[in-house]
């Protein structure tokens, strides 16, 4: 049944639709161990994983939320979500060969058009499983491994078993143990050595079951002086009901690799984006997480930086946009265990229309890391008297050794500028769409092209008769 | 008088505190007009009127532009009519980019989309006439421009937009002499039969360079003393002190 | 004592490090078996010359004016555990009240010396300024008890101005709780410096209530940390009306093993438009040992406002320290000057000339040395 207000919101998000797929593969909803030993035989796994699996599972219903953590206690009905659902065999390496109805799906979203541009792989997972995933010749070639993480772990058995699970185990979060237990899909990616996979590696996620959890689980490995772009984007149904996404990232960026990994998240306001997004970072290693935030029922997701080795470099840039019906809970987390690394968050959020947005963070400089500095810079923009916006940052340093800054500011679009605006003839409208687009400028520019239009025209309709 | 710019007996109150007392002002196309006056005499006030800052309420009078009423037209309107604002102290919109507001804001004045080209060729030919150099433009608007910096966007943005009537509010205060100049120079470029301009001003100096055809004095929200380019001097010279006894007595 | 509040008391669990308010804080040195047998009074001394009309005393010995305002400013029962404590057991303190727009010149002080070793003491402070009243109310506390739980209460009633200054320096065996809250009316200015000069572990809870158009709460705090001492800071600026402001620095210097905890929250609540609430928190970490962690929060529900907040943590700046060394200082001297500086800012706040200077000597005997 549809209510007026998801009315709205679907006139506005144009990914809010959703197609009856013929389904390959599903569970009984529900938490279950027996869950977990269908998907393992499913994907044929080895036993250290199907065990590993079970293990998580129990973890997960053991384990509480975080007391730093607010809300989610009671809002999500883990037994009324189906754990996995596939509407795909497998996934193709031809567009062609991928079902016809989801290449509707995939049509509609402007994702087929995707594939024509100049990427050097592209995946796209449909519920549980990836209905296609490829890589361009010429980096497949230079030996890049981009495969969606199940076929990882088939044909990289041993490089999979070194890294899978060592950045973010399943005790380290209720939503990551959730992952580790239900886990489908996901990329795969490898770099080696000194190799510069200059054009992105792209995935993009979509959910179009009802009441589903999608867990897809991404390892990267950035080897020695190599680098990697890889970018991500999601939307799902706008249903009445709720869905769950909880990923898990893995990154490794060896000594002097540099990692950005970029993603728009628009999930429809159905869905709890609850992520864990985590890099190790090896000697003089640069990490930069681009992590924009449009949509979703509430959005949990700090990315991370663990600095393992001297010298480190990480970055979050991180945008949220909470327009109604939206929280946006995101941030960055920066850990320091070797000296003389640097880091640096950057965030800008909006909240209008009774949305809320907060910023969480923890900067943790252990002593060990000497000559750290971190700076950490947060601006806020709140559109109305109905929204909300929160800066909640957490900033733990143990010695003299180090420097961290944070400054932070609760701003509106002012009267001054919106009276200069006009008195150029612009009308009011543009004029605070300027206003907004001005302030997210700083980390709209770090986005490939077809994302910062992407983003705008979000923000811009995210923007539409919010400012009475 | 139809191509005139037109203040009637203007009232105006911020937050209920009368300011402007009854101003009288006309300026005809193909000329310009200094307005002096001492400081907290109104003269901002008249400038963030005209144009339609939401904080000045106008409780008696009216405005006219080529014989039609603005009180009613929204700021954007009075912009795409032809009415233009330097300000004294041009606010900074962080990420926005001049060369993209600009184009945003000639498209509005022009009532339709310009021509890329042509809007490009017009900008580089106006930005050299006030010394700027091309990276200008890829600044974000008023964000971290010093003082002068401000006051020359200002009339870049006043050639681009080539309004009918323009006034500059204390658009000299702040200026160095050779800033002061360059900001003459695009002001006189400007003259000619089709504008009108309004040059509001606590100091003479700027009117050196640009031959104003009346001066009027303001205090205490009145219009006090009108008459030519000598007046102007004579205020240089002897201060407002003898205007304000005068207006006593 | 209070029945309700030793229940309460008794049922909040120890806190600990899993407790996100007490991270890196220990409590474990802290002895409270013997607290409840151990009460002692602080002694107070009281130092000024108010005005007539002007109530300026022993709190038992004024009870009928005092019983109004009582408990309105600190609600106890969802503080942690040692506000419980407090509320329970504390029998008496000091009261000042300014009767309507009655300026008081002379600075009123009151100074808690507190009892020593094994014996805990639970003074209470209510200080009121009735409207237009004006004064300045200097407030200290001494010793070296096992343990300390106080708390302070003040209202600045409408077009008061209160410069208020307290001083805390304890024995560095001892564990100090201390909770001040103010409530700030229309067009009320209270100026807070707060001296955190010493304990085993210091916890102030420094809060301001913003309820009337106009008001403004301007607080300052310097804190010291040396040996193993621990200091946590808790600030909450919660703006309850528009056109108000509230602007905060405290400043912290931490040498040896000390730790520091700074949470400083602003709370601007919905329909308070006209808001100016700033917030900073600077840190100046002198050892390699040191645990310096600090939370700058935010929380607002209104859009027309002016809000800031930054938090440093950072060491002498080598450049500073060699421009100064190569004007021919020592490290010692050049140390000083780069640490005094840190400071100014807190203490150029204090109105009182007398108590600027203990300051500064404070200062300098515990940091500079």
């Amino acid at each position: 049944m549809s209510t007026p207000v998801t009315e709205l919101l679907r006139s506005h998000y144009k990914e809010g639709f959703h197609d009856d797929l013929p389904i390959v593969r599903a569970v009984p909803k529900g938490l279950k161990h027996e869950v977990v030993d269908y998907i393992s035989d499913v994907k044929g796994e080895p036993d250290w994983m199907r065990e590993f699996r079970h293990r998580s599972l129990d973890l997960f219903l053991k384990q509480g939320l975080p007391d730093w953590l607010p809300g989610l206690r009671d809002e999500i009905d883990y037994n009324e979500i189906t754990y996995y659902v596939s509407p795909v065999e497998k996934p193709q390496r031809r567009w062609e060969d991928v079902p016809e109805e989801i290449r509707r799906t995939y049509d509609k979203l402007g994702i087929a058009k995707e594939e024509q541009k100049l990427l050097g792989g592209l995946g796209a997972q449909i519920d549980s499983e990836m209905a296609y995933h490829n890589i361009q010749e010429s980096l497949a070639k230079r030996g890049v491994v981009f495969l969606s993480c199940d076929e990882g772990l088939k044909q990289y058995p041993d490089l999979f078993r070194e890294y899978f699970s060592k950045a973010i185990p399943p005790e380290d979060n209720k939503f990551a143990a959730l992952n580790s237990a239900f886990w489908s899909g996901g990329s795969f990616v490898y770099i080696p050595k000194g190799v510069k996979c200059d054009i992105p590696l792209s995935v993009y996620f979509r959910i179009n079951a009802e009441q589903f959890g999608q867990f897809e689980r991404t390892l990267i490995i950035v080897d020695e002086d190599a680098f990697c772009h890889y970018v991500e984007g999601c939307s799902a149904p706008i249903y009445t009901t709720n869905s769950l996404h909880a990923a898990v990232v893995e990154i490794f960026v060896k000594n002097r690799a540099r990692c950005r990994y970029t993603t728009i998240q628009n999930w429809s306001t159905d869905v709890y984006n609850l992520v864990t997004k985590r890099a190790m970072l090896y000697e003089r290693a640069v990490m930069e997480w681009v992590d924009g935030n449009l949509g979703s029922k509430r959005t949990v997701k700090y990315p991370s930086c663990y600095f393992l080795g001297e010298g480190g470099h990480g970055e979050v840039l991180s945008l949220a946009s909470a327009d109604r019906g939206m929280w946006q809970d995101a941030g960055a987390k920066m850990v320091f265990m070797a000296p003389n690394c640097t880091g640096r968050i950057n965030s800008k959020s909006i909240s209008g229309r009774t949305g809320r947005a907060s910023y969480r963070g923890l900067v943790q400089v252990r002593p060990e890391a000497t000559n750290c500095r971190v700076q950490v810079n947060c601006d806020a923009l709140i559109l109305d008297e109905q929204s909300r916006s929160d800066t909640y940052p957490v900033m733990e340093i143990k010695g003299d050794l180090a420097t961290v800054e944070h400054e932070a500011s609760v701003s509106n679009v002012s009267e001054e500028q919106l009276f200069y605006l006009m008195s150029r003839g612009i009308k009011k409208e543009d004029a605070v769409s300027m206003i907004v687009n001005g302030f997210i400028e700083p980390i709209v520019k770090e986005l490939p092209m077809e994302f910062a239009v992407e983003i705008n025209r979000l923000i811009n309709l995210q923007m539409e008769g919010s400012v009475g | 008088m139809t191509d005139t710019f037109e203040i009637r007996d203007l009232h105006v109150s911020v937050e209920d505190k009368p300011i402007l007392k009854g101003v009288n002002l006309v300026v005809p196309k193909g000329q310009v007009h200094a307005l002096m006056g001492p400081n907290g005499s109104g003269k901002s006030t008249l400038a963030n009127t005209i144009l339609g800052h939401p904080k000045y309420t106008v409780t008696r009078g009216d405005i006219r532009m080529k014989g039609e009423s603005i009180l009613e037209w929204d700021t954007d309107e009075r912009a795409r009519r032809g009415l233009f604002l330097a300000f004294q102290y041009p606010c900074e919109v962080p990420g926005v980019r001049v060369s993209n507001f600009l184009r945003m804001a000639c498209n509005a004045r022009a009532g339709r989309e310009l021509d890329v080209m042509e809007f490009y060729e017009k900008l580089e030919e106006k930005m050299k006439k006030l010394d700027m150099d091309e990276r200008w433009v890829k600044r974000y608007l008023n964000e971290g421009f010093s003082g002068g910096e401000k006051k020359r966007n200002e009339i870049l943005q006043m050639l681009m937009l080539e309004p009918e009537f323009a006034v500059m509010d204390e658009t000299d205060s702040g200026l160095d002499i050779d800033a002061l100049k360059i900001v003459a120079h695009g002001v006189n470029e400007l003259r000619g039969p089709n504008i009108g301009i309004l040059i509001i001003t606590h100091y003479e100096r700027i009117l050196r360079y640009i031959q104003p055809d009346a001066v009027h004095i303001l205090v205490d929200g009145r219009i006090v003393k009108s008459g030519d380019a000598d007046l102007a001097t004579h205020l240089e010279q002897h201060g407002y002190d003898w205007i304000t006894k005068e207006v006593v007595a | 004592m209070n029945p309700v509040a030793w229940q309460r008391f008794l049922q909040l669990p120890m806190p600990s490090r899993h407790d996100v308010d007490w991270r890196h804080l220990d409590l474990r040195a802290l002895r409270l078996e013997r607290v409840e047998k151990r009460t002692q009074p602080a002694r107070v001394t009281f130092r000024g010359q108010p005005p007539t009309g002007v109530i300026f005393g022993k709190l038992s010995g004024h009870r009928t004016e005092a019983n109004r305002f009582l408990g309105k400013a600190i609600a106890w029962e969802n503080r942690h555990k040692f506000v419980a404590l407090h509320e329970a057991l504390w029998e008496d303190g000091a009261v000042v009240l300014v009767p309507k727009n009655c300026r008081v010149t002379d600075p009123l002080e009151i100074h808690y010396e507190l009892p020593n070793h094994d014996s805990a003491a639970f003074p209470r402070t209510l200080i009121v300024l009735e409207p237009g009243a004006e004064a300045t109310v200097v407030q200290k506390y001494t010793g070296a008890p096992s343990l300390q739980a106080g708390a302070t209460e003040l209202f600045v009633q409408p077009g008061a101005h209160l410069h208020y200054i307290s001083l805390h320096q304890l024995a560095p065996t001892s564990f100090d709780f201390l909770i001040k809250r103010a409530r700030v009316a229309q067009d009320a200015e209270i100026d807070w410096v707060i001296g955190m000069f010493g304990a085993a572990l210091g916890r102030y809870d420094i809060e301001c209530e913003m309820e009337g158009r106009g008001g403004s709460s301007f607080m300052y705090g310097v804190g010291l940390g040396a040996g193993q001492e621990q200091l946590a800071q808790f600030t909450h600026q919660h703006h309850r009306s528009g056109d108000t402001t509230s602007d905060l620095l405290f400043k912290n210097v931490l040498r040896d093993r000390a730790v520091s905890s700074y949470t400083g929250t602003i709370r601007v609540e919905k329909n308070c438009n006209g808001t100016n609430a700033y917030q900073s928190n600077r840190n100046l970490v002198l050892s390699r040992e040191v645990q310096c962690d600090t939370r700058p929060v935010l929380e607002i529900e209104s859009n027309q406002l002016r809000c800031t907040h930054g938090a440093t943590v950072g060491r002498l700046d080598d450049n500073q320290m060699f421009y100064l060394r190569s004007r021919g200082l020592n490290e010692a001297q050049a140390r000083q000057i780069l640490i005094e500086a840190f400071l100014e800012p807190v203490l150029a706040r204090i109105r009182v000339d007398t108590v600027r200077r203990e300051f500064e000597e404070l200062i300098r005997q515990k940091i500079i040395r």
